[in-house]
C-alpha cells in the first residue's frame, strides 16, 4: 500500500501563529480526520500541502509527487462553496471540464442527479447543503485519487452528512486512493475515519489509527482522594469540579487490571479534545 | 486556462446583458444625431475598464482564489487568463464601436468621418487596456477593495504630477505645434495604440504575476 500523503517538517509561519512542524502520513485506501479547536492551523495545514500558503519549510508529497504535480488526481472541498452565486450549476461542468483533463460531465451529471441538485439552477438559489453537494460533485468528476476536505459537512443536517460519508467510504473502497478530512463534527470522523491527527495551536499532538486511540485513552470517574492514589504516568490530563473529578488516562486497559475497582469510560474524540485544551497537564 | 477565462465571462454574464442593452440604447441615441459616435465608443470602454475589478469582487465575494489555487492550473496560468479575459473585453468593445462606426456611416449619422472615427476607437481602445495596466496589479496586490483606492490614488498622482510639469510648459499647447498629421500617420495610429496598450498589459502582467506568485490566499 503507498502513501497517498507524505507531510515531513511542514511549517508555516504568520507573524502571530506558526503552524508545525508536522510530519503525516496518509497510506492510501484511509481516511484521516484531522481534528483540533478553531485556530488550530486545520485549514492552514491544507492550504500549505497544496501551496495555497506557501510553506516557510518542510516538504509534501502527494500521490508520490509534488503538490502542483499531483493537482490533477486531487479534489478539493472547503469549508464553503467556492463558485460564485453568478453561475448556475451546470457552468460548473462547462468550466471545469476545461481545467481538468480527466474531467467527466456525466459522471458529474449523475453525481447532480444523485444528490438532487437541479443542473439548471443557479446557485444563489441552493440551500447550504445542496452547494456543499455540489461541490463535492466537481470534486470527484475528474476521478482523483486524493480527496482533501476542510469542514466539507459543516453546517449540513444529519441525513446528508449520512449521504456524504457514504460516498466517502465508497472513495477509499479503492486502494489507492485517501481522504483527509478536517471536521469539527467528531462523530463523523468517529464513523469513517482510519486516523485521527489532533492539531492543537499548529502542532500536531497526536497522530493515531482511531481504534488505537479510542481504545487506548479512557475517561476516569472518581473522588478526589481515588486520583491522588493513581500513578501519574497514567494520567494524561484531569478536570476537577465542585461535584466530580474525571481524568483522561492512557493504556486504558493496563490502567483497568491495576485498578479494578474504578471506573473507566469510553473517551470519544471530542472529549479527548476538552481534556486536552481545558484540562489540568499531568 | 480556457476554464478559468469561461468563468469570469460566466460570472460577467449579467453585466454584461446590461451593458449591451444600455449600449443598444446608446447607439440608438447616436443614430437619432443627439451623441456623437466617438461618445459612445469612448463610454463603452469607460465602462468595460471598470469590469475586471468586479470579476476580483465577484471572486472574492465566494473565496474563489483559494479553490482556483488548487486546480491544476498553477498561478502564472491564472494570472494569464485575467488578463485574456480583460484583452478580449477591450477587443470586443473596440470591436462593438468600430461596427458601430461603420453602421452609422452608412447610414449617413456619423459627425465625423470614418476614419477619425476608428482612430478614436483605437485611442480609446489604448486607454482602456492602460487603465486595466494600472489596475490589474493594484487587484492582485491589494485586492479588491484597497485596489479601487490605490487606483483613484495613482490617477490622482497622474494628473498633479501632469499639472505640475506640463503647467509651466502651457499644458498640451505643444501638441499644436506638430501641424496637422498626413493621413498615412493618422492610419498607423490605430496599429501603434494596439501595439502600446499589448506591451502596457505584457508589463503588468508580469508584474501581476509576481505580485500573485508569492501572495498566500
Amino acid at each position: 500500500m503507498t502513501n497517498c500523503i507524505e507531510i515531513k517538517g511542514l511549517v508555516k509561519e504568520y507573524k502571530s501563529f506558526t503552524l508545525g512542524p508536522i510530519d503525516l502520513t496518509v497510506p492510501g485506501g484511509s481516511i484521516l480526520g484531522l481534528i483540533g479547536e478553531n485556530g488550530a492551523g486545520k485549514s492552514t495545514l491544507i492550504k500549505s500541502m497544496l501551496g495555497i500558503a506557501k510553506p516557510s519549510g518542510g516538504q509534501v508529497t502527494l500521490l508520490g509527487t509534488d503538490p502542483d504535480h499531483a493537482k490533477e488526481d486531487i479534489g478539493v472541498v472547503m469549508d464553503d462553496c467556492f463558485f460564485s452565486e453568478y453561475l448556475r450549476v451546470k457552468d460548473v461542468n462547462s468550466v471545469l471540464s476545461r481545467v481538468y483533463k480527466d474531467w467527466d460531465k456525466a459522471l458529474f451529471q449523475s453525481y447532480l442527479d444523485k444528490f438532487s441538485v437541479a443542473g439548471a439552477k443557479s446557485i444563489k438559489e441552493l440551500s447550504r447543503g445542496m452547494r456543499m453537494k455540489l461541490s463535492l460533485a466537481a470534486a470527484l468528476a475528474h476521478r482523483p485519487k486524493l480527496l482533501l476536505l476542510d469542514e466539507a459537512t459543516a453546517g449540513l443536517d444529519p441525513v446528508v452528512r449520512d449521504e456524504i460519508l457514504d460516498e466517502f467510504l465508497e472513495f477509499i473502497s479503492d486502494d489507492d486512493h485517501a481522504i483527509l478530512i478536517s471536521s469539527h463534527i467528531t462523530s463523523d470522523l468517529e464513523k469513517v475515519a482510519d486516523y485521527i491527527a489532533y492539531l492543537h495551536q499548529g502542532k500536531l499532538l497526536m497522530c493515531d489509527e482511531k481504534d488505537q486511540l479510542l481504545e487506548s485513552y479512557g475517561r476516569l470517574v472518581c473522588a478526589r482522594a481515588d486520583l491522588e492514589q493513581i500513578d501519574r504516568g497514567y494520567l494524561v490530563a484531569t478536570r476537577k469540579s465542585q461535584y466530580s473529578t474525571e481524568a483522561l488516562i492512557r493504556h486504558k486497559s493496563e490502567f483497568k487490571r491495576l485498578y479494578p475497582r474504578l471506573t473507566v469510560e469510553p473517551v470519544t474524540l471530542d472529549e479527548l479534545m476538552v481534556f486536552i485544551v481545558k484540562g489540568e497537564q499531568s | 486556462m480556457t476554464g478559468l477565462i469561461l468563468k469570469d465571462f460566466l460570472i460577467l454574464r449579467k453585466t454584461l446583458r446590461s451593458y449591451l442593452l444600455i449600449l443598444v440604447v446608446y447607439a440608438a441615441v447616436a443614430f437619432s444625431g443627439f451623441w456623437s459616435g466617438s461618445f459612445v465608443g469612448a463610454f463603452i470602454m469607460v465602462m468595460v475598464a471598470m469590469l475586471p475589478m468586479n470579476v476580483f469582487a465577484y471572486d472574492k465575494q465566494c473565496n474563489w482564489d483559494v479553490y482556483g489555487l488548487a486546480l491544476p492550473v498553477g498561478r502564472t496560468k491564472t494570472v494569464a487568463a485575467r488578463y485574456a479575459c480583460v484583452l478580449l473585453l477591450c477587443l470586443g468593445s473596440a470591436a462593438f464601436s468600430a461596427v458601430l462606426g461603420v453602421v452609422l456611416t452608412l447610414m449617413d449619422r456619423m459627425e465625423e468621418g470614418l476614419g477619425e472615427y476608428l482612430v478614436t476607437c483605437a485611442v480609446v481602445l489604448l486607454v482602456g487596456m492602460m487603465v486595466n495596466s494600472v489596475m490589474l496589479p493594484l487587484l492582485y496586490k491589494f485586492g479588491s477593495e484597497r485596489a479601487r483606492m490605490m487606483f483613484y490614488g495613482v490617477i490622482g498622482v497622474i494628473v498633479l504630477l501632469g499639472a505640475v510639469f506640463l503647467g509651466p510648459l502651457g499644458g498640451i499647447a505643444w501638441l499644436k505645434t506638430l501641424g496637422t498629421p498626413t493621413m498615412e500617420q493618422v492610419a498607423t495610429v490605430p496599429v501603434i495604440a494596439a501595439m502600446a496598450g499589448l506591451v502596457l498589459l505584457a508589463l503588468s502582467f508580469l508584474l501581476s504575476r509576481h505580485f500573485y506568485g508569492s501572495k498566500d490566499v
